[in-house]
């Protein structure tokens, strides 16, 4: 338990520390200082009023659609380098422990966690739903952002935070239409379509263990792929009983016997603390048996 | 049944069919400690060469404004 406890104060840590401009929420502006330059390693959207930090999702899409980007490639453009700068800090997390940063840090996996505290009926996912985070990422996050220009030549939208991203809703959507009482920021079809998706997620997080990472997260997608060779993994013995402890507490539902370094698995390590015999472990080196 | 590395590769000098089914097959668990290593490496140069070379003013311009469509707005 001693790990569990260290992980929440993490998340809580992780949530204080990016959101340290609070007045934010009181003006109803949000922080304009250098900091942002620099990504959190988790959903959290740049224009969440306390927000002191840039999301990384938002940054990729923003850099992608910027006018002239794909001509600029050739031509070594700064823009183009700067992508290759948030990639390598999205691989980094991904390369070192997969998706370890959802686990530990994200503070809308961390909302979702706690949603699903609150007592209801419980419902699972079919695994097959975990796919549609890679289309996500790929349409959403690459494609669209690169190839869709209202005007010729123009630049492009970020389609994932414009049409689906809940995060940007709660944290700074909704805080901000708030404070700003309809004086500036007019909302229309598109608030209304991402507040149904805000709720649909929040409501969906009750019943099932985090399904927005499992179903819809690009940056899950991402890691997850990366923490398929990541140096820190999980490794499991064959002293296993195949009790399925492991999968009741597991925050993504998976049973890690079964797949020990599935691309969902968030490296909570949850799993570790429940296992009677003790056959799960962090691991760097030795392969784990199946 | 436990997945292995072939010294030889089958699908070498064949067809891309062969290959996928090759890396279906591969176990990714039992990549070396030293290629993971070094792709961790490569994502903290491209992380460090990013940034260093690259103009994080682009993130930040675009961080430090309301971002509209972020917020349902635009």
């Amino acid at each position: 338990m001693v790990r569990e406890r260290m992980r929440r104060l993490v998340q809580a840590a992780s949530l204080v520390f990016s959101n340290l401009y609070l007045q934010g929420w009181i003006s109803g502006t949000i922080f304009t200082g250098k900091s942002k330059m620099f990504c959190v390693p988790g959903l959290h959207c740049y224009s969440c009023p306390s927000s002191v930090l840039a999301c990384p999702v938002g940054s990729v899409q923003n850099i992608l659609s910027s006018e002239g980007f794909l001509g600029g490639i050739v031509t070594g453009r700064p823009d183009s380098i700067i992508l290759l700068g948030v990639i390598g800090f999205l691989l980094t997390f991904g390369f070192l422990a997969g998706r370890i940063a959802c686990g530990w840090v994200c503070p809308f996996g961390f909302l979702q966690e706690l949603l699903y505290r609150i007592p209801s009926p419980k419902l699972t996912i079919p695994s097959s739903w975990r796919d549609a985070k890679y289309a996500v990422l790929l349409i959403f996050v690459i494609l669209f952002p690169l190839l869709l220009r209202t005007v010729p030549g123009a630049g492009g939208d970020p389609w994932f935070c414009k049409v689906i991203c809940p995060s940007g809703t709660l944290f700074a959507g909704w805080p901000l239409v708030l404070s700003d009482g309809g004086e500036t920021l007019q909302t229309g079809f598109l608030f209304s379509w991402k507040t149904v998706v805000l709720v649909l997620v929040l409501l969906w997080s009750i019943t099932s263990k985090r399904p927005f990472c499992r179903a819809l997260c690009p940056l899950g997608a991402i890691w997850g792929i990366a923490g398929k060779v990541s140096v820190f993994r999980m490794r499991v013995d064959s002293s296993c009983i195949s009790c399925d402890r492991c999968r009741t507490v597991c925050p993504v539902d998976i049973a890690i016997y079964k797949e020990p370094n599935s691309a969902e698995c968030v490296r909570c390590g949850k799993c570790i603390t429940v296992c009677p015999v003790s056959a799960i472990h962090h691991d760097v080196q030795r392969p784990e048996n199946n | 049944m436990e997945r292995q590395w072939t010294a030889n590769p089958p699908f070498i000098g064949s067809n891309p069919i062969a290959a996928s089914n090759y890396f279906r097959l591969v176990n990714m668990n039992r990549i070396p400690l030293a290629i993971r290593l070094s792709l961790l490496v490569v994502a903290i140069l491209m992380f460090v060469s990013g940034y260093i070379w690259g103009n994080p003013i682009v993130i930040w311009q675009k961080a430090a404004t309301i971002c509209l469509e972020c917020i349902g707005i635009g």
